[in-house]
């Protein structure tokens, strides 16, 4: 094997490809990899130092084949880990260049416009979009080595970009409600406007967190983070953290409903890192209904569980609930 | 709330009724006006209705039972030979034995059954008798009124369905009311019963002769009903139990105990038949052959009301016949030493033996 070598030809740029947000002024995210790189012979590796401390952290970045503005249909790279457990939810850590069955077939000068890089061989996006998502580590340090799969040649080179953003470093929380509970692009604000979450009831608030790093994008929640949730009323609520994804990425936290008043309420959550870093984000208000329904037989509302005799003329009718979980007044909704 | 497919159902219905006859889960989508905004339900609200079974009279299944029924089984065209009911004679014991029922040899001395067909028969769909009068006490039907033939008077009223038009049951059909009853009987072979008129008649006793150039001894057809009354009033003026009863039983030095072997009999026939193989085992199993509860507990979707009878009607048949053919019901049999009793020796002079 040859002496691994590093030959800086072009300087890459340093943004994420999912959306960024502005963000107070931080330093540059740790780059991993940020050049061209090329394979003379497919020996040749470009290995680098990784250390991820105790909170985890994401890795984000973009490549492109030699000095083009997208990665072809022909050439594929591969980072790997030493010791492999550096990864548990990717083998190998990155993959670079088209995968076929998921990126479009090259049509146009052998241009691949979906493909970059894919953490463990899957793209994990941004929303469900095509944008991709960032990759995550645990804590750990080891050892990075990024290499050809192809045969080696002066023309088998990669621009690539890798850096690491530290989950202890990222500055703030926000949250937004995500299109359904299982999936986390978030919903547009009339479909925001035209919900009403049900108290007391199996309903829960599907809530997705972003965490911003200044100017250089905003990242899923970090997969070490614990949740909590408040309501307005004093209550802490039970928080659900899914995963839709099924590997790292925006996860969906779905938050138990309390008995409270009809109408708007605010819930707030916080999230909390292994080496007790919280973040809280501002209160998030949502439109609570709290009605139930009732089965009622002869003028009386049966109690739950509901049990009827069969045969029994019932009616089952929405009645507006107090805050304690009984009928308010007499009359229906 | 949304009816679906419920006619007239308003859009902004608040509440939903019907009768109702299901358990189920009932899910109700929620659209409110909060201010200028119309909002809807992130989920549906939902409740879980659970059904208790009606517990009015009529959905406790009638049953009765005539002890001591009949003064004449094994009397009418010389007794039943396939099942053994026949005149206590030797040839008759020989005979029994070519059929499954009795394998080893056997009178039978009693029968449980339903009393309605022994006393009427059963009419088969072509006006034929499926089972003849006063020949067998048969576990079939279980339930009457069976059919428009053999319950003409009874049939039209048996039960009455409804349909359900509203509410979250609406298309089910349900039984309202039922009038299904078990007619249950059991009989002692007419020739050790007191005070039977056709079992003391001489004229009654027969035996069934086997034609050996007929040549097929499971046949019923290769035997001849021969009558035994020349022979016997030959011998005694006694009618057959009297003369058992005073005859000498060898394993005893005694005369025969003819009424305790009665008491056996009648034992075996109400404890075993009726209390233990259909009271009590129909009791253990409600759900498949106590038509009370399953009725009382029916949801039936179908497109008009004879449809929904005809489905019934097939299932109270289905389980007439399951009844009789279960092996730990009405096909349940246990043989049961009754006590010692004389034969007729009709090969030798209709004198009594051992």
């Amino acid at each position: 094997m040859r002496l691994s070598r590093l030959l800086l030809v072009t300087t890459v740029l340093t943004s994420p490809l999912f959306a960024a947000k502005p963000g107070p002024a931080v330093p540059p995210p740790t780059p991993i990899y940020a050049n061209l790189y090329t394979f003379s012979d497919v020996t040749d590796t470009y290995p680098a130092s990784i250390s991820v401390p105790q909170d985890g952290a994401w890795f984000y970045g973009s490549a492109t084949f030699g000095g083009q503005q997208y990665m072809d249909c022909s050439h594929h790279y591969e980072v790997d880990l030493t010791p492999s457990s550096l990864s548990p939810d990717y083998s190998p850590f990155l993959k670079v260049g088209y995968v076929s069955g998921i990126d479009t077939p090259c049509v146009f000068s052998n241009y691949c416009y979906s493909c970059s890089m894919n953490f463990g061989g899957f793209k994990p996006k941004t929303y469900f979009t095509s944008s991709n998502g960032p990759g995550w580590l645990p804590a750990g340090s080891g050892l990075a080595t990024l290499r050809t799969l192809n045969d080696g040649s002066l023309s088998d080179r990669v621009s690539l970009t890798l850096y690491q953003v530290n989950a202890n470093d990222l500055q703030g929380m926000t949250v937004f409600e995500p299109m359904a509970n299982d999936n986390p692009a978030p919903a547009d604000q009339t479909e925001i406007e035209s919900r009403a979450y049900i108290a007391a009831s199996d309903d829960k608030l599907p809530l997705v967190t972003e965490f911003t790093y200044g100017s250089y994008g905003v990242f899923p929640a970090p997969l070490s983070a614990t949740f909590s949730a408040t309501w307005d009323i004093g209550e802490t609520a039970g928080v659900q953290v899914t995963n839709p994804y099924g590997h790292p990425g925006y996860g969906i936290l779905l938050i138990d409903i309390p008995k409270m008043k009809t109408g708007n309420h605010k819930v707030t959550v916080s999230a909390t890192l292994p080496s007790g870093k919280t973040f809280t984000a501002s209160p998030y208000q949502v439109f609570v209904y709290n009605a139930a329904i009732e089965a009622v037989v002869g003028g009386t509302v049966l109690p739950e569980p509901v049990t009827f005799t069969r045969g029994n003329t019932v009616t089952f009718r929405v009645r507006q609930q107090d805050a304690k979980g009984k009928p308010t007044g007499s009359s229906a909704i | 709330m949304n009816g679906g497919d419920q006619t007239g159902f308003a859009a902004d219905s608040t509440e939903w009724t019907g009768t109702t006859v299901a358990p189920g889960l009932v899910q109700v989508s929620l659209t409110i006006q909060t201010g200028k905004l119309a909002r809807t339900s992130h989920k549906a609200l939902i409740v879980f209705a659970n059904a208790r079974a009606r517990t009015d009279a009529q959905w406790t299944t009638n049953r009765s039972i005539c002890d001591d029924c009949f003064d004449d089984l094994a009397v009418k065209n010389g007794g039943h030979l396939p099942q053994a009911v026949v005149f206590p004679s030797y040839v008759n014991y020989l005979s029994t034995k070519n059929f499954p029922a009795q394998p080893n040899g056997a009178i039978c001395l009693g029968l449980t059954g339903e009393r309605i067909g022994y006393e009427s028969g059963i009419l088969d769909k072509d006006n034929q008798f499926a089972l003849e009068p006063h020949t067998l006490l048969k576990p079939l039907p279980l339930y009457r009124p069976l059919d428009p033939k053999n319950d003409p008077a009874e049939w039209p009223g048996r039960f009455t369905v409804s349909n359900i038009t509203s509410g979250p049951n609406r298309t089910y059909w349900y039984v309202t009311s039922q009038r299904y009853h078990t007619e249950w009987a059991y009989a002692v072979n007419a020739f050790i019963r007191p005070g039977s008129a056709p079992g003391a008649d001489p004229a009654n006793y027969t035996h069934w002769k086997y034609d050996p150039n007929c040549g097929t001894p499971t046949a019923v057809a290769c035997y001849t009903n021969e009558s035994l009354a020349s022979c016997w009033t030959a011998r005694t003026s006694l009618s057959f139990l009297d003369a058992a009863s005073q005859k000498i039983n060898p394993n005893t030095g005694q005369p025969y105990d003819m009424a305790r072997l009665l008491t056996n009999v009648k034992t075996h026939e109400k404890g075993f038949h009726w209390q233990l193989a259909l009271v009590d085992y129909i009791n253990g199993k409600k759900t498949t052959y106590d038509i009370g509860t399953i009725l009382e507990g029916l949801a039936v979707v179908g497109p008009n009301e004879a449809s929904v009878k005809a489905f019934i009607d097939k299932l109270v048949l289905d389980m007439n016949t399951a009844y009789a053919n279960d092996p730990l019901g009405g096909g349940n049999e246990r043989v049961d030493p009754p006590g010692d009793m004389p034969y007729v020796d009709d090969t030798n002079g209709c004198v009594l033996f051992p």
